[in-house]
């Protein structure tokens, strides 16, 4: 009896500790550089997708999914912040099925490219660039970049609980970068 | 009459705050709406709702927290609060768990309806059927584009150009474009002759033509236009491509997007069911929970505000219960309660005053008593009153002074329990026990008693006491120590007899004896010779008995008279010894003395208190003849320790019972000589000196006369 006792206390423990372990990331971000043109900052970032069950079952049910994708003067002093502000430039990163034709759609900053399997459109969301324009007198040391799904674009009923489900968790975090010079 | 404010059961505060979670409910009902402005807002409203569930979980712990710390205390009011809330929650529960029951039962049935095997194969099927009809439409005009390209494959690139308008106006299509091997335009013709720049096929179409594949998809990157998208090769040399866009029609791009529309939302709702059900069973059970923590909060709140009055009732029922009648209540509500809770406080009040006049009287009574209490315990006389029980009920102090025993201390006892540790007082209060069982008017009697300073004499009155009823409620008996005013009376009548007997019989005395002497002188020398010792003896008679009288003339007049002419500060041992000295010859009188060993001073006339002590031996010498033995002690009375106790005890045969009584009276002696005034005298100076002189039985056998003077200590 006792034995039962600890083994059903040993499976809860289990159960707890995977529970409690972090899920690993679905969308990550392998590498993030950052390019000075004149007074415009060009972000490349290169993550990696690995869409999680259940965002791919709504992607083939018609829900569209969508990211907001941003870019950042990230302050480290007081002074930095009074300069800078809050600098930043956001677009949309969205993609779609379409059932009629079978087909993927990549809509970035509002152009779109169609895509015949989703190995394709993942592959070409992989690599995502984006620009800054900060004045001279301003330069900051530091840029951050995230990308963040945007939950308030799923549907209604699905979001109370996207938010508490770790497969829905297909933002990154802010990733910092040092600024060129 | 103290009137609190008057509130409503409900404040505006709960009433705006009822208001506050009912327009919040509202707003979430409509943000789930998919065409509301507020769907944005969904997710927020759903955390202010729950937020607000749990602060009202809050504010209901608190009240529920704050109850059982009041039932812990056994509160007032703490009862009904709890039973009427309890009714209140279970009143309010249990419907609304009923109705929420069935309308999750209803929404999940309602939203499974909405699913079913045929509706999911019609919608495939139509979907399939869109996606053949396009299919069909694309092969079609793959091979129009395939006939295209073999119209073009001999002509040059400047020949397809000139071409290529008729080409496209030919097949139909929107737009035709020639390119190179290298994805190079090389021509192109459109309907619409503002786009200038064609579509160019992407990296994976020409990735696919590379392969000898034909391309042909839809096109859907225009919004609102549906194309088929061809892409060919073009067999000529070198290798060209060329590209057709045809337009599907509008009405079959309308009812392609249709039905695509269609399937999409039901895939989408297919998808969403289960969430669908959770979402609408958590706004539902949000509402619910929130409906009933706001009306069971509510509830605490009004039970609380009701059960105030009741409460404070309460409170107040159990001050007046402890005697404090000052409670008055606030009237919170001219309802009911409120009427009731005037009530109280008028009765609070009338209690009060009440009270007060109960209190008032009380404490007119007890100052009479108090007043008649000094009065007894001021007089003179002893006045004990008993019970219907003939037992003590109360005694004053003269009764103490005149029995010299604390009678007020015998409360509940009858006068003879009293004589248990006096025994010589028995017989005098029993006798005065009977008088007061068997006496049913005023009585009096005069009793004397042997106390401790002698015989006293009393006069005793009673009556018994009845109510206004007749009935017999005890008797109070008075008592008067009448022996310092009858012997006063005595020692006047004593004197005033001395006076004239030393008057009216020393006057004459003189001349007897100058008359009995010159009888002597006269017929000394004419009487024969055998007459001459008759006349002698007579006349020796006459004169020596004329001596006698004066002498005893003398004493009467010094009985008479006051005999403490001078006042003077005397250390009494030392008078003793310097008396003693007159009598040291030897054979005549021995002395012992015991004299404490510290100033014992008296004040008061030396001659007189020498006097004193002159009668006492004199009185031990003829009562005990030749070889009389006085023993005199003095030192510092036992019982009052501001007096001095002098004793002379003799070793003569002592007096009697009936003797010790009377010694101190005038013409009172045993003796064969003696006027029977030496001890009178005693007595009278030893009274004129504050003190006292008693006669005791003494273990030896002889006369014991005790003495006591006041000291002289602290005194000029």
């Amino acid at each position: 009896m006792r034995a039962c006792v600890n083994v059903k206390r040993g499976w809860w423990l289990a159960c707890l500790l995977t529970a409690c372990q972090p899920a690993p990331e679905a969308v990550q971000v392998a590498r993030l550089t950052a390019m000075r043109a004149q007074n415009t900052v060009n972000v490349q970032a290169n993550i990696t997708f690995d869409l999680p069950e259940l965002p791919r079952q709504a992607l083939h049910s018609g829900i569209p999914l969508i990211w907001q994708v941003e870019l950042k003067v990230a302050p480290q002093t007081l002074y930095e912040w009074a300069a800078l502000g809050y600098l930043k430039t956001r677009f949309t990163l969205r993609i779609d099925y379409r059932a009629l034709t079978g087909r993927y759609a990549l809509t970035r900053d509002g152009r779109s490219e169609s895509f015949a399997s989703l190995a394709e459109v993942l592959a070409a969301a992989q690599t995502i660039t984006q620009a800054l324009t900060i004045a001279e007198a301003s330069w900051p040391r530091q840029l951050a970049w995230r990308m963040r799904f945007d939950y308030e674009q799923l549907p209604l009923p699905l979001r109370p609980f996207a938010y508490f489900d770790a497969q829905w968790a297909l933002s990154t975090s802010w990733q910092v970068c040092p600024a060129p010079e | 009459m103290s009137r609190a404010r008057i509130t409503l059961p409900v404040s505006f505060f709960l009433l705006l705050l009822l208001a506050l979670v009912l327009f919040s409910l509202h707003l979430m009902s409509s943000a789930t709406q998919a065409t509301s402005e507020l769907n944005p807002l969904y997710s927020w409203l759903l955390l202010i709702n729950v937020l607000g569930s749990v602060a009202l979980l809050v504010l209901i712990g608190i009240n529920i927290v704050w109850l059982w710390r009041q039932l812990k205390q056994r509160a007032a009011g703490s009862l009904l609060t709890r039973r009427m809330v309890s009714l209140f929650v279970v009143l309010a529960l249990a419907p609304a768990l009923i109705v929420y029951y069935f309308s999750m039962q209803f929404l999940h049935q309602s939203i499974d309806s909405w699913f079913n095997v045929e509706i999911d194969r019609a919608m495939e099927d139509s979907l399939e059927l869109s996606q053949a009809s396009l299919d069909q439409r694309m092969r079609w005009r793959l091979e129009q584009t395939q006939g295209l390209a073999r119209r073009f494959h001999d002509k040059t690139d400047s020949q397809a150009l000139l071409t290529l308008d008729s080409a496209r106006a030919e097949a139909g299509a929107s737009e035709l474009t020639l390119f190179s091997r290298q994805a190079r335009v090389l021509a192109s013709s459109s309907v619409n002759p503002s786009e200038i720049i064609p579509l160019l096929p992407d990296e994976l179409v020409w990735l696919q033509l590379k392969q000898r594949i034909d391309y042909v998809a839809l096109d859907t990157r225009k919004p609102g236009q549906l194309r088929i998208q061809v892409v060919t090769r073009v067999a000529s040399t070198p290798v060209r491509y060329i590209q057709a866009l045809y337009p599907v029609p509008v009405r079959i791009a309308d009812l392609a997007d249709s039905v695509e529309f269609a399937f999409v939302r039901y895939q989408e709702m297919h998808f969403l069911r289960d969430s669908l059900k959770m979402s609408f069973s958590l706004t539902l059970s949000l509402v619910l929970l929130l409906s009933l923590l706001a009306a069971i909060w509510v509830a605490f709140i009004s039970i609380r505000t009701m059960v105030a009055p009741v409460k404070a009732l309460v409170k107040g029922t159990r001050a007046v219960a402890a005697g404090d009648y000052e409670q008055q209540l606030p009237v919170l509500a001219l309802d009911d309660l409120g009427f009731l809770v005037q009530s109280f406080n008028a009765m609070a009040r009338r209690l009060a005053m009440a009270r007060d006049e109960t209190h008032a009287a009380g404490l007119e009574v007890e100052n009479q008593r108090a007043y008649l209490e000094t009065i007894l315990a001021n007089l003179t006389t002893g006045v004990i009153s008993f019970d219907a029980g003939y037992r003590i009920r109360t005694a004053n102090q003269a009764a103490y002074r005149i029995f010299h025993v604390p009678v007020s201390q015998f409360v509940g006892q009858t006068l003879p329990e009293l004589a248990t540790e006096h025994p010589d007082l028995l017989q005098t209060l029993t006798e005065v026990q009977q008088l007061l069982t068997q006496a049913e008017s005023i009585w009096e009697r005069r009793i004397d008693f042997n106390g401790p300073n002698g015989r006293q004499e009393l006069l005793c009155r009673g009556t018994p006491l009845y109510s206004q009823d007749g009935r017999n409620i005890g008797a109070v008996a008075v008592f008067d120590d009448v022996t310092d005013l009858i012997q006063a009376q005595k020692n006047a009548a004593w004197g005033e007899v001395a006076r004239r007997l030393a008057h009216e019989i020393k006057n004459p005395l003189t001349p007897i004896q100058l008359s009995a002497e010159r009888l002597h002188h006269k017929l000394a020398e004419q009487v024969p010779k055998e007459s001459l010792p008759i006349l002698e003896r007579s006349t020796q008679t006459i004169v020596q008995q004329v001596k006698a009288l004066k002498a005893m003339v003398d004493d009467f007049s010094l009985y008479a008279r006051s005999i403490r002419r001078q006042v003077e500060r005397i250390a009494l041992p030392v008078l003793v010894k310097e008396v003693m000295a007159l009598y040291a010859l030897p054979g005549k009188v021995r002395f012992t003395t015991r004299f404490a060993n510290e100033t014992l001073e008296v004040l008061g006339d030396p001659v007189a208190l020498r006097q004193v002590l002159h009668n006492l031996i004199k009185n031990a010498q003829e009562a005990a003849g030749h070889g009389v033995e006085l023993t005199i002690t003095i030192r510092r009375s036992h019982q009052q320790r501001d007096w001095l106790e002098w004793m002379v005890v003799d070793n003569g045969p002592g007096l009697s019972e009936e003797q010790r009584e009377k010694v101190f009276e005038p013409y009172v002696t045993t003796k064969v000589k003696g006027t029977g005034l030496g001890l009178a005298i005693v007595k009278k100076i030893i009274e004129e000196h504050g003190g006292l002189i008693w006669l005791a039985q003494h273990p030896g056998g002889g006369a014991c006369f005790v003495i006591q003077l006041p000291l002289a200590t602290g005194m000029d």
